[in-house]
């Protein structure tokens, strides 16, 4: 079995890396879905922080319904972002 | 990125079809066991409302306007609140503290129905979640769709009618 303190601190890695990699990638598409990365990350630590409850609201709430939303609020727009003109 | 994207796609239609029945089960399966199982009325009520962009992904704006009401839906809101506020005034009307359950001895502990009158808030709260973010998402969805030059997501989502070429 892998120990608990690894698991752990390879989440929270994902976090961090899902959260640099929504501000620093050029393509709005690919910063919606690592948003939603980070989002799924978050879940699994509230698993692992022992709160299954708020853990469902995040993966409902953060990954679902923000990522469509956000899909298609950019479909309506023209599908660019600021920097891809 | 293409501009353009298709809206009628087969693909996306029957993926849409067939992920509304799990995401249905879940979220009230959720709602239901939200006294005895982590999860809720919140919870299960977003769960259960995601079927709506479901639905949108499968069969644009033009699909869902047909299919939901949304003066019926925002007064099936208020109607989830105010079932809220009486069962959680039942405990005042019985002489105890607000939201206090006032049916002892209904089950053994674990059971889904266990928990008296506080299951049916639940359920409540459910019902009120799931229709005010159902008309959350189609007050968003309605107004990103009504912007003028994006004529293309009010087609009605048969191939027969796209092949024919007036889109309305």
């Amino acid at each position: 079995m892998i120990p608990v303190y690894i698991l752990n601190t390879l989440i929270i890695l994902g976090i961090v890396v899902c959260a640099v990699l929504t501000v620093t990638v050029k393509r709005t598409l690919s910063s919606i879905i690592c948003l939603a990365g980070c989002g799924a990350f978050v879940s699994l630590e509230f698993i692992m922080l022992q709160a299954p409850d708020v853990a469902i609201a995040e993966a409902a709430v953060g990954v679902v319904l923000t990522t469509i939303i956000f899909v298609v609020a950019l479909q309506k727009t023209g599908g660019k972002g600021e920097d891809e003109k | 990125m293409k501009k353009n994207w298709k809206r009628d796609d087969l693909i996306v239609r029957s993926l849409a079809d067939s992920y509304l029945p799990i995401a249905l089960i879940l979220g009230f399966y959720v709602i239901l066991h939200g006294n005895i199982s982590p999860g809720g009325g919140f919870q299960g009520g977003v769960l259960a409302a995601s079927g709506v962009l479901l639905l949108y992904l499968g069969y644009g704006f033009r699909g869902i306007a047909t299919a939901l009401n949304m003066e019926r839906m925002h007064r099936l809101e208020a109607i989830g609140a105010i079932a809220y506020v009486l069962f959680a005034m039942l405990g005042i009307f019985a002489g105890y503290n607000f939201c206090r359950n006032i049916l002892w001895n209904s089950g053994e502990i674990g059971d889904l129905w266990s928990a008296g009158t506080i299951s049916l808030m639940n359920y409540a709260v459910g019902f009120k979640v799931l229709t005010g973010v159902g008309f959350l998402l189609l007050l968003i969805i309605n107004l990103l769709s009504t912007e003028p030059g994006h004529e293309h997501d009010g087609t009605i989502p048969t191939t027969e009618l796209e092949e024919g070429g007036d889109a309305e």
